[in-house]
């Protein structure tokens, strides 16, 4: 884990960005999702892995290139495309923060019934179920899998 | 009627003229070894589908027909396959880490299921890009299979 402040600084702001963007697709709103994305995306190209080992660094710049296209896809895309990407951000961002490590308590959480019965994660920073990606149609699909930090 | 007609010559004119346009035609001889087919074992039937229907946009290697040679066609073309490679291309497969691939392979699963892939504008010409639903079903398939043996 690294020592950095400012660094573990620009983790912690993509994490926020990535949970108002849950919030967003929770509420079933596509343009502020948009709108988030492309935020998100821009914290994404500010991330500077320097500070961390060479393999850490390997592997963390390989999830902040593959979240940045996520990220990008959603500041253009309809609210189900932008869920489909949400889905493997949400994987990008997981892995992100088990090298990063982060001051926050967060709960990774997950409904089986996203993409057609394959099951969908995402992390929150509430223990409560609120689902990004059926929002009010089934917004309490779910259940906490585990607690980070 | 004269005014109608010297809209007809300059209309021909203009069409005549943007034929001597230079179009960065996107044709490779070789087939690099990061290709997805080479990299991948992949069915014969599934490797014709990709071909026919994804590869003119998404590889090195565009197969023309003539009628993309001519203007503003190849333009439309040209910018699809800017685009198209930009965000998947057949050709590099094998310099992608696993988790990118894993990334593409999903993409590729929602656009074809979604019915994005192959595009619409293009499939309107090449009749033979449209996937039959058994092509749709077998290719899915072959992409999940190769995704759950990366997780
Ligand atoms: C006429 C050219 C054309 C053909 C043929 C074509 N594509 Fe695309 N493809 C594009 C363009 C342009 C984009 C980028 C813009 C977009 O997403 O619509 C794209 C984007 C994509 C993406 C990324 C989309 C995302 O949201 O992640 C995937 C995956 C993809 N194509 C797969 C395929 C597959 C598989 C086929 C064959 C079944 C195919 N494409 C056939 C032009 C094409």
């Amino acid at each position: 884990m690294a020592m950095d402040n400012s660094q573990d600084a620009k983790a912690e702001a993509i994490l926020k960005d990535y949970f108002n963007l849950k919030d967003a697709l929770v509420n079933d709103d596509n343009s502020k999702a948009k709108e988030l994305g492309n935020t998100l995306a821009q914290s994404l190209k500010s991330f500077d892995a320097s500070s961390y080992s060479d393999s850490e660094q390997n592997e963390l710049n390989d999830i902040i290139e593959d979240a940045t296209e996520h990220a990008e896809h959603i500041g253009e895309s309809d609210i189900a495309h932008q869920r489909e990407h949400f889905k493997t951000l949400s994987k990008d961002m997981t892995d992100m923060v088990a090298i990063t490590g982060t001051s926050m308590t967060i709960y990774e959480q997950y409904c089986p019934m996203y993409d057609n019965n394959k099951g969908g994660a995402w992390l929150s920073m509430n223990e409560e179920i609120r689902n990004p990606y059926f929002g009010a149609q089934m917004l309490k699909c779910g259940k906490v899998q585990r607690e980070i930090n | 009627m004269k005014i109608v007609k010297i809209i007809a010559w300059i209309a021909l004119v203009a069409f005549v003229v943007i034929q001597f346009f230079p179009v960065d035609y996107n044709q490779s001889e070789t087939v690099p070894q990061t290709d997805f087919m080479l990299v991948n074992n992949v069915p014969a039937t599934v490797e014709q589908s990709l071909q026919v229907s994804c590869y003119d946009c998404h590889s090195n290697n565009t197969d023309y027909p003539w009628y993309s040679k001519v203007q503003p066609s190849s333009w439309y073309l040209e910018h699809h396959i800017k685009e198209g490679k930009a965000e998947l291309n057949f050709n590099e497969w094998g310099n992608l880490s696993d988790r990118r691939k894993n990334s593409k392979l999903r993409s590729i699963i929602n656009q074809i299921e979604d019915g994005e892939m192959p595009l619409d504008s293009y499939t309107l010409i090449h009749r033979d890009a449209i996937f039959s639903e058994a092509n749709k079903t077998a290719v899915i398939d072959y992409m999940n299979k190769l995704k759950d043996s990366l997780e």
